[in-house]
């Protein structure tokens, strides 16, 4: 359908809606949108799971487009591959929509998911490697510059001496091959362009193999093309991944954080390193080989080395030591700020064997260091002064350590780059405790907390403050949205992020009949209260009371169920003892089990053979995680979902160093207290995953939250507005025998027909929207027609 | 009653209870059925028969009871349960071994037979249609097509019928994992006793391919079944027993070793990894995150990283997802006699069940209830089932309208528009918006014209042989040569779809088919000009009209028959060869 959002400010859009409906929820979302379009500003609005917030987003963001073609790119960002894959669908059917209202020509579009090499590339003797490291390696090896450069080389002169070659010694070079496809890529030059359409990471691939171009360097061509791009987190906010990436994009560009209620987490992450023993060993090796190329450089070529400290004097940017093109390209400075590119590198670094004694000297330093017996704790100035006293490096010095190993790998001419992982990651922790002196901590522990007997030292660079790493994207593009479920409570996101959001909103939904049940369950039928706090977790009663909700819900409920533990240790701890106790068995009777492990191949396979168990009938329990790789990335929508059970409170693991560094730094400068933000993070964690369950409207879905600590008002309080206004009193306080009664009738309510014409309550539909519109816009029509239906619609008009 | 027509397979003489007390008598076996009398041949009192297929329940009781006896239940029902006591375990054993395997013999060969509701499905249907039942006395019922030919090629007519009668439901597996391998004390000895079953072997092997995999190369060459399944099973018991203890003894290790799970090679995995749909693939989303060392290691929000140290994970843990893939497997298709028919149905199976994942739907992203609902479905077209009464029907009609113009309605207009555009053509003042050349235009036109004519022509001519056939319909055919018309009509449809099957004729099985068809077309060919011959010549000629299309298809299926012969002269040669040896 197509219709006008018009918010009274500028001129209104025509929006292009791939469906006959559209919720309240949607257009009020719009609205919110275009209000901060219109801004140029930045907005964060929640959205309940279930309402179609992807395809509002899109909907709203490409019509924007196509009336104002002077806003650039719209760039979506997912928390995980499986999500990326799902908005490239959506938006394949906005895209059909916008042809057939519009006309091929016009709504000629080119949207395009971006992944890692790993997940991207065609050449089977690269793509078979097994981790990310060793395909980018291997794929750096077979397309860096001076390495084809070689290679041309080789062939001119093997041209040269044709008959001569054929005496014995032809390939003892080590067998220089290539990349065919990044050849043809390379060939087709300014032809190998993407025609307009919608490009998930399979269709690109496929793309690439007919074509025989590599799949992976033309989509990083293509990005400055395209009209969407759909990528991970990390290449918007990891300044690592984000600077080769996603550099040339422009400032007009509307970027969208889809699912971003842990966005502080990763923008944390995304600046934080940590070093083992392993790592540091593997760093010294590197260094003895990187002596002995630089012994081998001065023999045969001390004129490149020379050039290369010519250009150190004036400064690093200016001379093109870092413009990387081709394959050779590997992460970049960790660092963000820019200037210090300009400056020039200090003097003690400049030539090739001063650098790498420097090197040697830190890491050295830092396994020092690792043989600590006890936890210590301090800040990055701290950590400088000792480093200066006892190493006699200064934190200029380490500032520059990043680049300046970039630099000298790259006129070394080195390949292999996967070799010297470890030390450029000792490298990145140089650069960054060398460029920031607040917001981040070093921690080091000697052992892992729940394994005290095991020595495992590790020394973590955690960055504390999430602004940090968001602080560029929120300056650079005219419009950041931040959107989620979950974002509650809003006012928090930004004071974590350190932006001003045009509109910050959190809607509610509208729903013609109740098909969310959220309940709290509190005791056991025994009367005992279940709960995963620490003394009480391991109680045999409270297990066995855990238990019989799941089979009772079992019982119950058809189709799919899910169940999120708050640990894995935890899960694996309960569930040796269901089995033990027979219940798994008790289970098992009604459903099949499926669990999440940590070997996610087996785990995705679980996912596939539940799905089918739910397709045939027989009905099937997922036992998961949260805060996992599932509860994060996949959705239990429909007959896939049809109850989801939390076990207790997701906290996190409260005594874990690095979070209370965190906690301390929140309480210190925006005076969040400890608790609050615990309960806040457990909370959203917790919704998160019983949000997985409802897809649409006409889905419904079971929502027990089994802690008797929900019942308190900290808790329950900072679930989102969606989930509260339906956890009536009455379902605070249930014991399990209680809840199933309100399962089972539950479950009867919403197995009765519900046809589409019993919706329009929640729904608008062209005719509708048309006489609204035709009433005066939606500012004037809509509270009287919406004071029943959306509170939130009227509420900002 | 005793004197069957069909052979005693086995007898034994066994006891029985009658009317409470135990009775002398003897077992009978038949080809299908079991029967027990008393030895006192006149009094057939407490005769009991057991259809074999019908036996849900075959019981042997403990091996060193007091009596040897054996049970039998038949359809579930323990009220009729014929309970048979033997002197000696061997004479039980040898009458319940000749029992299964007579009931194995039965049920394969029910296997390729139509089930009994399709067999009944076939009988309402030539109860029902009388065409359908002529067509079967004629060709089935004299032997040109065997029975089956003639139902697969009417299967559509009542494989519904059939779907709905018939509980073709296969039976799935249990949801519970089956962890019943401890086996039981006796209480009194060290002993510990384990029932296998065919299918607790296959459920076994299906769900370690450890053990499957040790079964298969093992047995029998290095070790016995007999040996396989104690070391199985005593490894099993053991592990249980320790609870988590490392095992005691060399020997004990190596068998725990040999059948523990072991990790999937890396080609199956990147198999695996290939068939999972990209919006379930969390290895994508592993492969997306950068290496060690970035990020944060203990932050208290993960644990993911499962420390080599904290030991092995609790076997239900590795247990749990492929169990419930096994169960989502089904039962196979093979027949599991033994241990080695279990393992390697097992093992087909699986690979099987790889390649083709059934039961997956295809992602759906779209939010349902933003989709307007579907249009009512549009009203199902007619269907013509008997084409003739239709066709009759029209012609009567054409006869009510025979004096219409109907012919000349459409061709009046259509002369009228090309004269028009000829008129056009040849105008001047409009010659220069034509898109084609005008001569050339005007010349096409005129062609046109001509044929148009040419059409009129042969219209008044179709029009006045209809007159004079229509003359002839006032005199019509008799109703007994009506009626063999259209049956030997249909019998020829039927033969020459028959024929058609068996092309093209490359064994002599087809041949063979081919043969007996082609002679029978022969046949009905020669009844036909014979009929033709005996009428009058009014209705010879109308007769003769009826039948061309039949006889010139005749005429073809001969002349490929021959040509096949020279065609396939080395299959036609195994056919001579094979017919001269039957001969």
């Amino acid at each position: 359908m197509r219709f006008t959002i018009d918010d009274g400010g500028s001129a209104p859009i025509e929006v292009f809606f791939p469906y006959d409906s559209v919720y309240p929820e949607q257009v009020a979302y719009m609205r919110e949108m275009k209000r901060a379009l219109d801004a140029r500003g930045h907005g964060a609005v929640e959205m309940p799971t279930g309402t179609g917030k992807t395809i509002t987003v899109l909907s709203m963001c490409v019509s924007y487009q196509l009336a104002h073609p002077e806003v650039g790119k719209i760039i979506y960002c997912t928390r995980t591959v499986p999500e990326m894959e799902k908005v490239l669908e959506e938006m394949k059917a906005l895209q059909a929509y916008i042809e057939k209202e519009l006309g091929a020509e016009t709504a000629r579009m080119l949207s395009l998911g971006l992944s890692s090499r790993k997940n991207m590339c065609v050449n089977p003797a690269v793509a078979d490697e097994g981790s990310r490291e060793s395909v980018d390696g291997r794929c750096r090896r077979l397309t860096a510059s001076w390495v084809r450069e070689r290679r041309l080389e080789r062939q001119a002169r093997d041209a040269g001496r044709t008959v001569a070659a054929e005496d014995g010694e032809g390939d003892n070079e080590g067998g220089v091959s290539c990349c065919d496809w990044f050849e043809e890529f390379e060939t087709a030059g300014e032809k190998a362009v993407l025609p307009p359409g919608v490009y998930t990471l399979h269709d690109l691939r496929q793309f690439g193999r007919a074509k025989k171009w590599c799949p992976y360097f033309l989509a990083r061509n293509m990005i400055s093309f395209a009209n969407v791009i759909v990528y991970n987190y990390q290449y918007m906010l990891d300044p690592k991944v984000a600077s080769l990436v996603s550099s040339a994009l422009e400032k007009e560009c509307v970027v969208v954080f889809d699912e971003a209620h842990n966005i502080d987490n990763v923008c944390i992450e995304a600046l934080s390193v940590n070093l083992r023993q392993q790592t540091l060993e593997n760093a010294g090796r590197s260094i003895t080989s990187l002596n002995a190329r630089i012994d081998k450089a001065k023999q045969t070529d001390e004129r490149r080395l020379r050039q290369e400290y010519e250009r150190l004097v004036n400064g690093l940017a200016q001379q093109g030591v870092l413009a990387r093109g081709g394959g050779e390209d590997m992460l970049m400075n960790p660092v963000i700020p820019d200037d210090i590119l300009r400056e020039a590198v200090p003097g003690n670094i400049r030539r090739a064997e001063h650098f790498v004694a420097v090197l040697k000297r830190f890491v050295e330093y830092l396994k020092f260091r690792l043989q600590s017996t006890q936890v210590e704790q301090e800040t990055p100035t701290a950590f400088l002064q000792h480093c200066a006293a006892n190493a006699g490096i200064d934190g200029k010095t380490l500032k520059f350590c990043y680049d300046r190993l970039t630099s000298l790998l790259k006129t070394l001419e080195v390949v292999d780059m996967d070799e010297y992982n470890a030390l450029s990651l000792v490298a990145n922790f140089a650069a960054l405790v060398g460029t920031y002196s607040k917001g981040f901590a070093l921690i080091l522990e000697p052992y892992d907390e729940r394994y005290p007997n095991i020595p495992d030292p590790v020394l973590q660079l955690a960055c504390l403050d999430a602004s940090l790493a968001i602080k560029p994207v929120f300056e650079r593009f005219q419009s950041v949205f931040i959107t989620s479920g979950t974002l509650s409570p809003i006012d928090l996101y930004p004071k974590l992020l350190g932006f001003n959001p045009v509109c910050a909103k959190s809607l509610e939904m509208t729903l013609t009949r109740e098909c969310l049940c959220p309940m709290v369950i509190t005791r056991g039928a025994d009367q005992q209260a279940v709960s995963t706090k620490f003394d009480v977790r391991d109680d045999p009663n409270v297990i066995q009371n855990y238990g019989r909700i799941l089979v009772g819900l079992a019982q119950t409920v058809p189709d799919g169920i899910v169940a999120f533990f708050v640990s894995y240790s935890y899960m694996e701890n309960i569930v040796s003892k269901w089995h033990e106790t027979g219940i798994l068995r008790e289970i098992m009777q009604h459903k099949l089990v499926f669990i999440e492990t940590t070997d996610v191949v087996e785990t995705s396979l679980a996912l596939d053979n539940y799905r089918r168990a739910c397709n045939c009938g027989r009905g099937a329990i997922f036992l998961s995680v949260a805060r996992g790789k599932v509860a994060e990335g996949i959705d239990f929508d429909r007959h896939y979902g049809r109850a989801v059970v939390m076990y207790g409170v997701p906290y996190q693991y409260t005594l874990s160093r690095i979070l209370r560094a965190r906690l301390e730094y929140l309480r210190e400068t925006f005076q969040i207290k400890e608790s609050d933000f615990l309960a806040f993070d457990a909370v959203r964690q917790a919704a998160q995953c019983v949000g997985r369950v409802i897809r649409s409207k006409k889905d419904y879905g079971l929502m027990v939250f089994a802690d008797k600590r929900y019942n308190s008002q900290d808790k329950r309080g900072k679930l989102p507005g969606w989930i509260t206004s339906h956890l009536h009193e009455e379902v605070l306080n249930l014991s399990t025998d209680m809840a199933m009664q309100v399962a089972r009738t539950f479950m009867r309510s919403m197995s009765q027909p519900f046809s589409h014409d019993d919706s329009k309550k929640s729904l608008f539909d062209q005719e509708m929207l048309n006489r609204l519109a035709a009433e005066g816009g939606y500012r004037e029509a809509l509270p009287a027609q919406a004071r029943k239906l959306a509170p939130e619609i009227m509420m900002h008009i | 009653m005793a004197s069957t027509s069909e052979d005693v397979l086995h007898r034994c003489a066994c006891a029985s209870t009658v009317a409470g007390a135990k009775a002398q008598g003897e077992a009978i076996m038949r080809a299908t059925t079991l029967s027990w009398q008393p030895l006192d041949d006149d009094n057939f009192t407490g005769a009991k028969v057991v259809r074999l297929l019908a036996v849900t329940a075959h019981q042997r009781n403990k091996p060193g009871s007091a009596t040897a006896s054996l049970r039998l239940v038949p359809e579930n029902d323990a009220k009729r349960a014929l309970v048979l006591a033997f002197s000696s375990e061997s004479d039980r054993d040898a009458l319940s071994d000749a029992i299964k395997m007579q009931i194995k013999k039965l049920e394969e060969e029910a296997r390729g037979a139509p089930t009994a509701a399709e067999l009944a499905a076939r009988k309402e249907l030539l109860k029902k249609n009388v065409e359908i039942a002529q067509l079967y006395e004629e060709t089935v019922k004299t032997g040109v097509i065997s029975d089956e030919d003639f139902w697969e090629a009417r299967r559509n007519l009542f494989t519904d019928v059939v779907a709905r009668r018939a509980t073709g439901q296969k039976i799935g597996i249990e949801n519970t994992l089956d962890g019943d391998l401890k086996g039981a004390r006796d209480g009194m000895s060290d002993t510990v006793t384990c029932n296998l079953t065919n299918e607790k072997m296959h459920r076994i092997f299906a769900e370690r391919p450890s053990v499957r995999q040790a079964f298969l190369d093992n047995v029998p060459k290095k070790m016995t079944e007999r040996e396989f399944w104690t070391r199985f099973l005593r490894s099993e018991y053991f592990k249980q027993m320790r609870a988590g203890a490392p095992p005691q003894g060399e020997e004990e290790a190596a068998d725990l070793a040999l059948f523990s799970r072991k990790p999937l090679d890396a080609d199956t995995r990147k198999a695996q990894i290939k068939t999972i749909t990209p919006t379930l693939n969390l290895k994508a989303e592993e492969d997306e995150a950068l290496g060690d060392g970035y990020g944060l290691l203990r932050d208290g929000s993960r644990d993911t990283r499962r420390p080599k140290e904290a030991g092995p994970l609790p076997e239900v843990f590795a247990e749990l997802n492929h169990h419930a893939a096994v169960v989502l497997r089904g039962q196979p298709q093979a027949n599991i006699v033994d241990a080695r028919s279990a393992a390697i149905a097992a093992r087909d199976h699986e690979q099987s069940a790889e390649g083709a994942k059934i039961g997956v739907e295809e992602p759906n992203y779209l939010i349902d209830d933003l989709v307007a609902p579907p249009p009512p479905a549009s009203m199902k077209e007619l269907n013509i089932s008997d084409s003739h009464q239709y066709f009759s029907s029209i012609v009567n009609d054409m006869a009510a309208k025979r004096t219409s113009k109907s012919s000349k309605a459409v061709i009046e207009p259509f002369k009228a528009a090309v004269t028009s555009a000829l008129n056009a053509l040849t105008h001047p003042e409009k010659r220069h918006k034509c898109a084609m050349e005008p001569v050339v235009a005007s010349e096409v036109l005129t062609e046109v014209t001509k044929s148009l004519a040419k059409v009129e022509d042969l219209n008044a001519q179709f029009a006045s042989h209809q007159s004079f056939s229509s003359a002839e319909d006032s005199e019509p055919i008799p109703s007994s040569v009506d009626v063999q018309l259209s049956r030997s009509a249909l019998t020829g449809g039927e033969l020459l779809r028959q024929f058609w099957m068996s092309t093209p004729m490359v064994t002599s099985v087809r041949w063979e088919k081919a043969t007996k068809v082609s002679k029978s077309i022969e046949t009905l060919y020669d009844t036909l000009e014979k009929l033709k011959g005996s009428l009058a010549p009014v209705h010879r000629h109308i007769t003769s009209q009826r039948l061309r299309p039949l006889l010139s298809a005749f005429d073809s299926a001969l002349t490929f028959y021959d040509d096949e012969k020279t065609r396939r002269p080395q299959a036609f040669a195994d056919f001579e060869k094979a017919q001269a040896q039957v001969a």
